[in-house]
């Protein structure tokens, strides 16, 4: 049960106490019982062995019977001889029970929350210890591939819900012994566990410190996901942006650890968090590491330019169209007002109405049922695509500019909410003040950025502040072998000084 | 305590910004000429003042670092104070000079038929705004803005090559050196920005030296090259333009694109919103310096406000706008922030005792 890190042990003071291991089994089974009145599933049982009562306590459901009654009750409960005294605990986990996950506890309370987690605890009669016995089997999801994060050439393993599981994946990509974990409790109510993973040796002893400390901070009732932990990881709260990514892979969770980032991995959710995540590894996949460099480089480029895309081309049409009409060849010029020309809005509310419809597709189809997804993309692509345009409510080419930003918005899913606040933002301004309203408003969004910096990374690096030589992985990625003279850490990024 | 600091080579990327803005809005008038070869040799008296005005700031900057190295410091005292104020005014005046010309740009340029006073405004606000985000989030932009600045004066040059004709090339001194010395040190007094060096020095890491005078000369190649292709692409045309850069960068086209001037003043926008928006940090850490209850942001909202109000009442009116960008008031600005404020502060700062620098009085 207990391996060198304390997995699975509960080290923090929880808030309701139970006490000391009381002498008398039957006295703690009815402490148990006694907590969880009208509990079902919590089964205590009693039984005789060694001339001692015996309390057996487990949690049905997320512990395996079979598996209890093999390790356990059985061999207990048929021995007929005496155990040694005072090393009752001691001679029951040598000779009876098997299972390589076994520990004493004295704590109550930690055997109590042990009991939650699937364990199966043994009371001895005039023994003030128990035994915890590693017999869980908390249902699960089988390992499969990643809804998001979809790699072409990659693994096709994903996360699960179970934190074991997860570790085991990261393991698995990174068996070394700099390979570290932190176990944490989170949550008043839930006490989510938490794994905080590093590199020994590459991670910054102040970044992880930094961490640590704020997931401290953290006064929370329940922990569901990993997003809850967001709010405390990110400073950066007011921003449209942010320095702490998640990601379903754990090839991509392995691959940030050793550029000397922080992993959280949190029970019960496949998204696990990594920091610092910086603005350019949003346009960075692990493919581009299995694609030839010349390839990786070119997605890259267009990765970003279809960011761009989508942030800026709704509003420089809107600009060009209300304002620049000469910079459109005579010939487009003539066909786009041709079209416009039918049409009961003005370009700016067309955009806005088009988006707003496109969203609202957009969330009705991620959220209800699977089986009636085609019919609204059918209602959705009939209403926008050829209704709308033949009612007179939008025009042709403000639709093809719409289709194409919300492709483009696609192509890096981890930005896509900033990318549909920003649009909307840079259609009321190009519809205002033109494309010149764009190019300020352009100029703030890049100086906003720029003044992004949290666990003392700025978020535009290795771009701004220049680092030349992490420049090979960024916009652009050079062949393997340069990539590995030198390993990219985030440390090297930092620029706060003392 | 973690400090946020800039690298000097970043700093003087944003330095590079605003002296470029005042290129590409240079104005042609009665008192200077551009359709000369001299304007193309200006910027080499604007590198000999550059480096003649760096030595009281170098002095400073000696003496600041002998200070950080002994970890000692100078109190603040009504003296510096003073001073401090005496910058915020130079720089808030600098905020109205640059707006003017850019209002002047705007409204005769880029939208000749419209009111363009709200947009002055909603950038003057939204620069101020931008200031808050300090030091470290500008110059950190002005890396990204000065390379798409570089890439797309480039291309607007390589795309004039055809327009040059070497026919417009004058003699050089064809005035006299006398004119020519007047001339360039008049180009050279627009460079107020180089003043706000010893307000940013505990901010600024690395050699400033260094940086400074790569600076001066980048900008000085930098400003020689725009001059030389306006110079030769529009002749004695230039002088009778209000803002010849623009007219040689609407004279540009590249290939599909044949409106390279929308692409060049968008650049020049961001050269304008990060100048002005370093100029409102500048002058909110000053009031800052010497008000210290009063909080940056207060400073730098405030000042955006009287700067829209001012510049609402200098747009439309000539003689108000003709104050704002005559020589004298240049000259005055750029001698009181590079020359004589700095050469008070070091014989001041060589008076007094510096104190201990410890935990409770940083």
């Amino acid at each position: 049960m207990e391996n060198e890190n304390g997995f699975l042990y509960i080290d923090d003071v929880t808030e309701e106490s139970f006490g000391k291991v009381n002498e008398s089994a039957v006295e703690n089974g009815r402490i148990i019982k006694e907590a969880f009145k009208g509990s079902f599933d919590i089964i205590v049982k009693k039984g005789y062995s060694g001339g001692r009562c015996i309390v057996f306590a487990n949690c049905d459901g997320l512990c395996n019977s079979m598996r209890i009654c093999d390790t356990a009750i059985n061999p207990l409960l048929r021995y007929d001889g005496d155990f040694p005294q005072g090393e009752e605990l001691d001679f029951i986990c040598s000779h009876l029970i098997y299972g390589t996950e076994q520990k004493k506890e004295k704590d109550l309370t930690k055997a109590i929350m042990m009991l939650l987690r699937g364990c199966l605890i043994i009371f001895v009669d005039g023994v003030k210890e128990c035994i915890i016995l590693g017999v869980q089997s908390i249902p699960e999801r089988s390992i499969q591939e990643p809804d998001t994060d979809v790699q072409e050439f990659g693994a096709r393993e994903g996360f699960t819900e179970n934190i074991k599981t997860n570790l085991t994946l990261v393991r698995k990509k990174l068996c070394s012994p700099k390979f570290t974990y932190e176990l944490q409790e989170i949550g008043k109510e839930s006490k989510t566990r938490i794994l905080v993973c590093y590199m020994k040796g590459r991670v910054s002893e102040e970044l992880l410190q930094e961490v640590k400390l704020r997931l401290q901070d953290l006064k929370l009732d329940t922990v569901f996901g990993a997003g809850y932990l967001r709010k405390s990881l990110d400073t950066k709260r007011k921003s449209l942006f942010t320095m702490v990514g998640q990601t379903e892979r754990p090839d991509t969770f392995s691959a940030k650890l050793c550029e000397g980032k922080i992993g959280i991995i949190v029970d019960g959710t496949p998204f696990a968090l990594v920091v610092p995540r910086l603005f350019i590894e949003n346009f960075q996949t692990l493919d581009d590491y299995i694609n030839r460099p010349y390839y990786a480089t070119f997605m890259r480029i267009v990765r970003f330019l279809a960011f761009l895309i989508s942030i800026f081309l709704p509003g420089l049409f809107v600009a060009v169209g209300l304002f620049h009409q000469e910079m459109i060849p005579d010939d487009m010029l003539y066909n786009i007002v041709l079209m416009e020309s039918n049409t009961l809005f003005t370009l700016t509310m067309e955009a806005l109405l088009i988006h707003f419809i496109y969203e609202t597709v957009r969330e009705a189809g991620l959220r209800m049922p699977k089986s009636i997804g085609h019919a609204v993309s059918i209602v959705g692509a009939l209403v926008i695509g050829d209704a709308a345009v033949t009612a007179g409510l939008i025009g042709a080419p403000m639709l093809i500019i719409v289709a194409l930003t919300a492709i483009c918005s696609l192509v890096s899913s981890d930005l896509y909410q900033p990318i549909a606040i920003l649009r909307i933002a840079f259609i009321l301004i190009g519809g205002f003040s033109g494309i010149y309203g764009i190019v300020v408003g352009g100029a703030a969004l890049i100086i906003g950025l720029a003044s992004m910096t949290d666990y003392g990374v700025p978020f535009l690096a290795p771009v701004t502040p220049l680092r030349i030589s992490y420049l090979r992985d960024s916009v652009v990625r050079f062949a393997t072998k340069k990539l590995g003279e030198d390993i990219f850490l985030t440390e090297r990024l930092k620029f706060l000084k003392k | 305590m973690l400090k946020e600091k800039v690298s000097a080579n970043q700093f003087f990327m944003l330095l590079y910004l605003s002296l470029l803005n005042t290129v590409f809005m240079y104005l042609s008038s009665d008192s200077i000429k551009i359709a000369s070869t001299d304007t193309i040799l200006r910027p080499v008296v604007f590198i000999l003042v550059a480096f003649v005005v760096y030595v009281p700031i170098g002095l400073i900057i000696k003496h600041h670092n002998q200070l950080s190295s002994k970890r000692l410091y100078i109190q603040k005292t009504t003296f510096l104070k003073i001073i401090a104020i005496l910058y915020a005014a130079i720089y808030f005046i600098s905020i109205l000079k640059s707006l003017a010309r850019f209002d002047l740009f705007v409204s005769s340029e880029l939208f000749p038929n419209s009111d363009m006073t709200i947009f002055i405004v909603i950038i003057t606000l939204t620069c101020a705004i931008l200031s808050l985000l300090g030091l470290g989030a500008l110059s950190r932009a002005a890396g990204i803005f000065s390379a798409l600045v570089i890439i797309s004066t480039v291309l607007v040059m390589v795309s004039l090559r055809s327009e040059i004709n070497f026919m417009n090339f004058t003699p050089v001194f064809e005035n006299g050196l006398i004119d020519f010395s007047k001339e360039g040190l008049l180009f050279a007094a627009q460079a107020t920005e180089i003043g706000t060096i010893i307000m940013f020095l505990p901010e600024i890491e690395g050699n400033v030296k260094r940086a400074y005078s790569r600076w001066v000369v980048f900008s000085g190649i930098s400003v020689a090259l725009i001059f030389f292709f306006v110079v030769g692409s529009l002749g004695a045309f230039a002088d009778s333009q209000l803002f010849p850069t623009y007219t040689a960068v609407t004279l540009a086209s590249f290939g599909l694109l044949e409106r390279i001037d929308a692409l060049e003043t968008g650049v020049w926008i961001l050269c304008v919103t990060e100048k002005i928006a370093f100029y409102f940090l500048v002058v909110s850490k000053a009031v800052n310096y010497t008000f210290k209850k009063i909080p940056q942001k207060f400073v730098a909202l405030g000042a955006s406000v009287l700067v829209s109000v001012i510049i609402s009442f200098v747009s439309y009116n000539i003689k108000r706008f003709s104050f704002l960008s005559s020589d004298i008031l240049s000259v005055t600005l750029f001698l009181l922030s590079t020359v004589i404020l700095p050469i008070t502060i070091y014989v001041y700062l060589r008076r007094v005792k510096p104190c201990e620098k410890t935990e409770e009085n940083i």
